[in-house]
């Protein structure tokens, strides 16, 4: 079986991140898999920190591994036997790997960025975990660049009206599933900066690395014409990629970005897999120097709902077989709604991944 | 008594204004609130008559010195 | 430490105070700051840390409806573009704790009420602990920096010849209780005690030189009334509520810019376990002394006892694992007075407090024998050994003048207190004075109070300050006799005095509880809160005014330091300390002040 690393993203708070890895859980810990957990966010507390509603609560059986902050170690009642301090500092304090010897509640606060992931995770591989799975924090999605593919967890927490919670999840399947992994072509230097070359391989122009505002490609505009190939290294913003369609790039060119994060993180993703087909449109490519496949969509009926009158909020549901449907039609990917469908299929999927190859 | 009480440190002071025509009448009506109220160790810390009532301040001793206090943990208690 | 670069982001629709406020602090402490305005979108303030490439951000934001994921979203940009593991982020705003800013990918987060000093420890990255509250109170010796010198001669050369007389008087003599300090002193080990080690020699010297009660409890095992010992299950409580509340433990400043008066207030509830309850209140809401109290029969017993012991009264006894616990559970930056200033112990418990580790005593032997019941002679004896012990144990005493309350006027309690200072200075100790801030007798009769309470505390200040360079710890408590069973009230008056005494300059002050004047039950930790509060508002409020004292202030100052210099005159004349004790010369029958019969024939020629 291949180690294998999942991050659960959400599109907003509440879409069901810790359900979905509860879940996974369950079902690998049923079958004997060694799991390691870890959280980019703030998970297994009994009331979310902003709602102040209930929130699905971690339990963890024996043997899990878990990378969690020193003093969520108290506050669950799971009995943890720390492994090592992994020197990675969270305002809830440092970073431990611990393994479980019993059961019971876990709160797990983990590394919360990027740099800090890869290692964690490692050490979670090394410790012999064969699934490692972190857990997203809100709409937060950059850390799980670190991941060998994302799980994303959408619902009504995003957005109440069914259409739009589809058709976002489309868009991010586009992204993350429709272009390919691209190395930069040798001898194309980027050092931090976004680069244009010509056919034969040679740097034409460059520009700052992430591009948030027009100017910010003006340095390119004028050899765009002779250009073969383009690469960003961060992030885009919708903006930018409109403006990019609208720059005189020859029909075949190639556009090449670091991860399809980078292009998600912009904040409209109808903007970014509209890029993705005009290129593919004009006969182009699309890619990324490291892919993150989209496995599965989780959905989630729920969400809470703010009243203005005692400023509180409450449990509400948006139609969860027309969440499911509506999502299912719009992506490429097994969609469920694990609450009502239990994570069976989800789990049967990362299995799958795990035995490929 | 609910458990609650375990985490007073000492005692519960119960502050209010009660409409009363006399000061003699405002403590007959304070220790009988406490009663109500199901405090047996109790007393009147404060207690003032002007213009329409009292303005009281009751206590009731929930640990005195020497008990053994709820709030050191479950174990004394039990 | 080197100087930072500091973005401040109000991602706010407007400017708040607070993050300005910060600003202003962080500049001063030598850090380049630098304000973005309000109301920039999330790319934006990205952008603006590429262009500017600070070492810390901070940003505010009151939490909301969906600004969480604002605030994730802009986490996420930064970690993308890849500045976010070059800088130190930190979010503040209404309601963000450190779980949120865990979950947002923050580094750090302050709720409302962040003092400039906890930002500063985040910028500078020290501790995120100590990022939550100032607990590094320290202690402080507020007896340094003063000479002791006199500035009135008459009084200097009175008080020189009465103590010479004192201690020429008591140079053959001794008392029970003067052998039990030495046998306390001498065979008692502190250390071999807390090692669990026997002391057997020890207890064989000593229980034949106590009274019947305690000679009872150590030969028959018989406790005192209202006594006994805890359980091992309490006990382990205990231990367990100490250390669990002082992982949260925070120990606030009730003074703010100003460096004195430190605050003090008492416990003594009986019961060691509701004394520390207590005290983790009193620390917890800004006190920096705490002041131990034993029971009134304590100072009529010849001995101590032993173990760790409850009492159902007021008053906790005086015993070394009870000191001990005690002294266990205080926080490192607490003040911890014990106090010996009367009663048969007063020499051996000046000994057990420094052998166990007290910060301060108490002693005043004109007041223990004309206010406090102990017998004059035998006071006289006890006190010069208890000077001699708070000296070798480095404790400063506070020389307290509460025979004030039995009516003996301000300027005859005072020429007694300048009696003991004065001895103490002879044997190298270092006493403060302790004037007592009240609604006295005197004044009651005299009409000195007839407008207000600040002319004639005032006036006792300057007087004290004219005669020598000592510290002052207007006591103990402030404003006795002026509070009422009303709280309000109560916290008000008890506030009043804490900062008239802060602004007349004075060193440390006692504070009483709200439940002052009340006198039907144990003083309770609200009660304690009440006036903690009120003074910190006071403190606030005069921030550091001084208080000029009047013209009749300074009238009043003349006529007490006149009534103190023919007061040590007469005592001289006397030629006999302890005859003059007696024979009313510090305060007399009139005056309310009877001279104490405990002990009573127990001094003895050696």
């Amino acid at each position: 079986m291949k180690k294998l690393t999942v991050g659960i993203m959400g599109t907003a708070k509440n879409t069901g991140k810790t359900t979905s890895t509860i879940a996974l859980l369950n079902y690998f810990c049923d079958r004997a898999v060694s799991v390691g957990l870890t959280s980019i966010g703030f998970d297994g507390e009994r009331l979310d920190n902003v709602t102040g509603l209930p929130k699905p609560r971690l339990f963890v059986r024996r043997n899990v591994l878990a990378a969690t902050a020193e003093t969520c170690l108290a506050a669950g009642s799971a009995g943890i036997r720390v492994i090592e301090r992994l020197g990675v500092g969270t305002p809830l304090g440092e970073v431990i790997c611990g393994r479980v010897e019993r059961e019971g509640l876990l709160v797990l606060a983990g590394p919360n960025q990027s740099k800090y992931l890869r290692p964690v995770i490692d050490f979670l591989h090394r410790q012999g975990a064969a699934l490692v799975m972190v857990d997203g924090a809100l709409n937060r999605i950059v850390p799980v660049v670190e991941t060998d593919g994302l799980i994303l967890a959408t619902g009504a927490s995003y957005k109440q009206n069914i259409a739009e919670i589809a058709r976002d999840a489309g868009h991010i399947s586009a992204i993350c599933n429709r272009p390919g992994q691209i190395p930069l072509p040798a001898g194309i230097a980027a050092a931090g900066r976004t680069v244009l070359w010509d056919r034969p391989g040679h740097v034409l122009a460059d520009t700052v690395g992430s591009l948030f505002q027009a100017e910010d490609l003006r340095p390119l505009m004028n050899r765009a014409r002779s250009a073969g190939g383009f690469f960003c290294p961060g992030v885009v913003s919708p903006g930018c990629l409109k403006e990019m369609l609208q720059m005189p790039f020859p029909r075949k060119s190639t556009f090449i970005f670091a991860d399809p994060v980078k292009l998600i993180v912009g904040g409209d993703p109808a903007a970014a897999a509209h890029f993705i087909t005009a290129v593919n449109g004009r006969g182009g490519t699309v890619g990324y120097l490291r892919p993150l496949p989209l496995l599965a969509v989780t959905v989630n009926p729920f969400y809470p709902r703010y009243r203005y009158e005692t400023r509180d909020y409450q449990p509400a549901y948006v139609d969860g077989e027309e969440l499911l449907h509506r999502v299912s039609s719009l992506v490429d990917v097994p969609v469920c709604d694990v609450v009502a469908q239990g994570g069976e299929k989800l789990s049967r999927l990362v299995e799958a991944m795990m035995q490929k190859d | 008594m609910s458990k609650v009480m375990d985490n007073i440190m000492d005692a519960l002071d119960l502050e209010t204004f009660l409409v009363c025509g006399s000061e003699e009448e405002g403590r007959r009506l304070t220790l009988q609130m406490v009663k109500e109220l199901g405090f047996k160790d109790a007393d009147i810390v404060f207690i003032q008559f002007q213009g329409p009532g009292v303005r009281v301040r009751a206590r009731a001793y929930v640990h005195r010195s020497g008990d053994v206090y709820g709030w050191l943990g479950g174990e004394v208690v039990s | 430490m080197t100087a930072r670069k500091i973005l401040l982001v109000p991602l706010d629709p407007v400017h708040d105070v607070g993050l300005k406020m910060i600003r202003r602090g962080l500049a001063e402490a030598g850090h380049e700051t630098m304000l973005l305005p309000p109301d920039l979108s999330v790319e934006e303030v990205v952008q603006e840390v590429m262009r500017t490439a600070p070492d810390t951000v901070l940003i505010s934001r009151t939490l909301g409806y969906g600004v969480a994921e604002v605030l994730a979203r802009l986490v996420d940009l930064l970690d993308a573009v890849g500045v976010r593991d070059r800088i130190r982020l930190g979010v503040g705003g209404m309601a963000v704790r450190p779980e949120l800013a865990a979950e947002l990918g923050f580094d750090g987060g302050f709720g409302p009420g962040t003092t400039v000093a906890e930002a500063l420890a985040f910028v500078e990255d020290r501790e995120y602990r100590q990022v939550q509250g100032d607990s590094r109170k320290e202690k402080q010796d507020f007896t340094a920096g003063y000479s002791y010198e006199y500035r009135h001669r008459g009084i200097r050369e009175k008080l020189a010849a009465i103590t010479d007389m004192i201690l020429t008087w008591a140079e053959n003599k001794t008392s029970p209780g003067v052998e039990r300090a030495a046998v306390r002193e001498e065979l008692w080990d502190v250390d071999r005690w807390r090692n669990y080690e026997p002391v057997n020699d020890f207890f064989n010297a000593y229980a034949g030189l106590c009274g019947e009660t305690a000679r009872n409890f150590y030969e028959k095992g018989i406790f005192p009334p209202k006594t006994r010992r805890f359980t091992r299950k309490e006990v382990a409580a205990l231990e367990d509520y100490v250390s669990r509340t002082a992982e949260r433990m925070m120990a606030p400043r009730l003074q703010r810019g100003r460096p004195k008066p430190l605050v003090f207030n008492q416990y003594g509830t009986g019961c060691p376990f509701m004394d520390i309850g207590h005290i983790k209140v009193s620390e917890g809401w800004g006190a920096d002394g705490v002041i131990h109290f034993d029971p009134s029969w304590g100072a009529r017993t010849e001995g101590l006892f032993d173990g760790f012991l409850t009492h159902e009264e007021d008053g906790t006894l005086i015993t070394p694992a009870n000191l001990n616990r005690i002294k266990k559970s205080l926080e490192p930056g607490t003040l911890w007075q014990v106090r010996a200033h009367r009663g048969l112990n007063t020499p051996e418990t000046a000994v057990l407090a420094g052998k166990i580790g007290a910060d301060l005593t108490k002693i005043n032997i004109c007041y223990g024998a004309l206010g406090a019941g102990t017998e004059p002679a035998r006071m006289t004896v006890d006190g010069i050994w208890t000077i001699r012990y708070a000296a070798k144990y480095n404790l400063p005493f506070d020389v307290v003048t509460n025979e004030e309350l039995c009516g003996v006027p301000a300027y005859k309690a005072f020429a007694g207190m300048l009696i003991t200072v004065d001895l103490a200075l002879r044997l190298g100790g270092r006493p403060v004075l302790q004037p007592l801030f009240c609604y006295s007798p005197e004044v009651m009769i005299g009409g000195q109070m007839e407008d207000n309470y600040v002319d004639f505390n005032a006036a006792k200040v300057v007087a004290l300050k004219q005669i020598i360079d000592a510290p002052v710890w207007p006591g103990a408590p402030v404003g006795f006799l002026t509070q009422t069973e009303d709280r309000v009230q109560s916290s008000a008056a008890t506030a009043f005095h804490a900062c008239a005494a802060a602004m007349l300059g004075a060193d440390a002050v006692t504070i009483a509880s709200s439940d002052e004047a009340y006198s039907g039950g144990p003083i309770s930790v609200p009660a304690k809160i009440d006036t903690l509060q009120a003074v910190k508002a006071g403190f606030r409020f005069f921030g550091r005014l001084e208080l000029t004292p009047t013209r009749q202030a300074e009238l009043w100052s003349e006529e007490i330091i006149a009534g103190i210099e023919d007061t040590l005159a007469r005592v001289v004349e006397k030629g006999d300390f302890v005859q003059a004790l007696y024979d009313g010369v510090l305060g007399s029958r009139e005056d309310g002040a009877y001279p104490g019969r405990n002990g009573r024939g127990t001094v003895i020629e050696k």
